[in-house]
């Protein structure tokens, strides 16, 4: 396995920047998971890793070579699918071996190989089965399978569990997180699905418009998010975001909107912004009988061991996540507090996190 | 209610039958007339034969060359399919599935050599030809149904190659599959009822094809059915309307027979991409 270094990644299609100056550094062996909603740029940056897309401009490092002109046959990466992208017309067997048999291996390493591969996702059953006979997550062991067998320096993923039903998706991101910690691989992922990037990587970039927008481990991510779009993009159900005046009466600062009144914590009376945006996930916030900040119920959601509970605060409507035994209906006039050291405070021009201990 | 739903539904079946009449009428009439003597034919036009004869049959399988016409069409749509089969593929795999400059230009005009009246070029073909020594050949023949097959079996094919997913020839591009390799071990077989659909087509195209053949094939010996059957069917003062039944029959068998065992691939050829 090889360390993958990305420097000042462009690519422009047509008059479009699809992918801006992206920077980032992959130690070897490695999970980084490339996180972000649809058309952010994250599957671009991953083919131009492979070398399915050319760079505008930028340096791809894999190992200690730049690949930038080499094609994708020569970078010695592997790429699994999101359609999995198995050749249909050969069994699973044929399928494991077609790479290693277009490069020239001899039949027995190469027959040891798929072996040694098809025991450990578990794929002995199926060898002389067509693709059109195995479920979805057999299909994608096979198509994991095919990358693993060719020992490349990185893998690449582009949404690899997105065409799995929720059960098998859950099940199938253990195994791969046992798999590829097993291996010691380098492995680039491409997803939307913050919940797998949250639980997979050891580091993620978020990516927004083409940017690397925040590039960080998944604890930090969560706690620290850089701006308005992390936090609202990282973490389920999202976090709520309110903006409001920060009025000072009697020396005393009032985060204040509309109905909404909550005191400045006193770490943050050093604040001088006159208005911000406030953020606070849905379990940082609890209900009270009395001294809280009152807001209607609209709409209860059952998850199972929680509820979530839609709020009613003059126009605006938050959620908060209730343990599934308290009782609550829609209609009901409800008290809340938020918990101080929770909050999370955003520019009211450019949506950054706006730090009150010091440190970005 | 059920009342009208079983007249709706018998209505429909009408309508239906009806239609599969207009549709089938002339293949039927033509197969019974295959059957009756030719006087009858020319006599009194009964939709019902008043006598069944195979008469026509036994002249048109022993009395002219039809099993050398057969023969003869065979060779030319043979030549044709094996030498439009790797212009089609390649061609369509160069236009739908890679990237270069002009691609698109290109295809637009694939479909050109179809704007000229085939008439015109027949005059211009001959005197190209007897110089490349292709007049009264089977491949000269060959070579014309063949340009007249690619462009359309470009095109039909474009369909099925469209419906393969990209990620195949990019998986294959990561694992450092060359192109070609891609093309015959991934690409072909993954397209293969696509491409029996095709040569299918081109088979079809050569064996029906008269205007060429009638000006390239010279020699008797050489003729392909619909020369040699368009010979004999008009006789010189009259028309033997049964014979020329018979052989209408005798030259869609072949086909027809053909159809049945690779007709499945045919119609999903034609079908692919419809859906999606």
């Amino acid at each position: 396995m090889a360390s993958v270094s990305l420097t000042h990644l462009n690519k422009e299609f047509g008059n479009t920047l699809a992918v801006k100056n992206v920077s980032v550094d992959i130690a070897d062996g490695e999970f980084l998971v490339f996180v972000g909603p649809s058309g952010c740029g994250k599957t671009t940056t991953l083919r131009m890793v492979a070398g399915l897309e050319s760079l505008s401009d930028g340096e791809i490092r894999i190992g200690d070579r730049i690949v930038n002109h080499l094609p994708p046959g020569d970078r010695d990466v592997a790429m699994v699918f999101q359609n999995y992208a198995l050749y249909s017309h050969m069994t699973v067997e044929k399928n494991l071996g077609f790479a290693l048999k277009a490069r020239g291996l001899d039949g027995e390493e190469i027959e040891k190989r798929v072996l040694r591969v098809a025991k450990m996702l578990d794929l002995q059953e199926m060898m002389d089965r067509k693709p059109r006979q195995l479920s979805g997550g057999q299909r994608q062991r096979v198509a994991l399978g095919r990358a693993i067998v060719r020992k490349p320096q990185a893998f690449l993923m582009d949404e690899p569990l997105s065409n799995l039903d929720a059960l098998l998706r859950l099940q199938t991101r253990k195994e791969l997180i046992e798999l590829t910690g097993g291996l010691k691989s380098t492995v680039i992922y491409v997803t939307h699905d913050q919940v797998e990037a949250m639980t997979m990587g050891h580091r993620l970039a978020v990516m927004n418009k083409g940017e690397v927008v925040q590039l960080d481990t998944p604890e930090n991510i969560f706690s620290r998010p850089s701006s308005r779009f992390v936090a609202e993009f990282i973490g389920s159900p999202p976090m709520n975001f309110l903006e409001v005046d920060i009025i000072e009466r009697n020396k005393k600062k009032t985060f204040q909107q509309d109905s909404f009144e909550l005191p400045v914590p006193d770490f943050l009376r050093a604040l001088d912004e006159k208005s911000v945006i406030l953020g606070f996930r849905p379990n940082d916030l609890e209900l009270v009988s009395r001294g809280g900040i009152s807001g209607t119920v609209s709409v209860v959601e059952t998850l199972g061991s929680e509820k979530l509970v839609y709020l009613k605060l003059g126009e605006r409507t938050i959620s908060l996540l209730v343990p599934s035994a308290e009782k609550i209906n829609s209609g009901e006039t409800v008290l809340f507090k938020i918990k101080p050291e929770s909050l999370h405070l955003f520019n009211i021009s450019n949506e950054a996190r706006i730090s009150f201990d010091g440190s970005a | 209610m059920n009342s009208s739903i079983s007249a709706i539904s018998i209505l429909r079946f009408l309508i239906i039958l009806l239609i599969m009449f207009i549709f089938l009428a002339p293949f039927l009439w033509i197969f019974l007339a295959s059957f009756r003597p030719n006087m009858e034919l020319v006599r009194n036009q009964t939709l019902i034969p008043q006598n069944l004869t195979i008469e026509n049959y036994v002249s048109l399988f022993t009395k002219s060359s039809y099993w050398q016409w057969v023969i003869n069409s065979t060779i030319v749509s043979f030549y044709t399919v094996v030498l439009s089969l790797p212009m089609i593929v390649a061609g369509a795999y160069s236009v739908y599935r890679t990237q270069y400059r002009g691609r698109n230009v290109l295809s637009l005009f694939l479909l050109s050599v179809y704007i000229f009246p085939t008439a015109l070029l027949v005059v211009p073909i001959f005197k190209i030809f007897s110089g490349l020594a292709l007049v009264d050949s089977h491949l000269g023949c060959a070579l014309m149904n063949t340009a007249f097959a690619v462009p359309f079996g470009i095109w039909l094919l474009q369909a099925f190659l469209k419906s393969l997913p990209p990620e195949l020839e990019e998986a294959a591009a990561v694992d450092g599959i060359g192109r070609i390799r891609t093309l015959f071990q991934i690409i072909i077989p993954q397209a293969a009822p696509g491409i029996i659909a095709i040569a299918m087509f081109a088979f079809i195209v050569s064996w029906t094809e008269y205007l060429f053949a009638m000006t390239l094939l010279l020699s008797n010996d050489l003729h392909t059915l619909p020369i040699g059957l368009t010979g004999i069917v008009f006789g010189q003062y009259r028309v033997n309307w049964g014979f020329a039944a018979a052989g209408a029959i005798g030259s869609a068998l072949p086909v027809f027979i053909l159809f049945l065992i690779v007709g499945r691939w045919f119609i999903r050829g034609i079908s692919a991409g419809a859906i999606k």
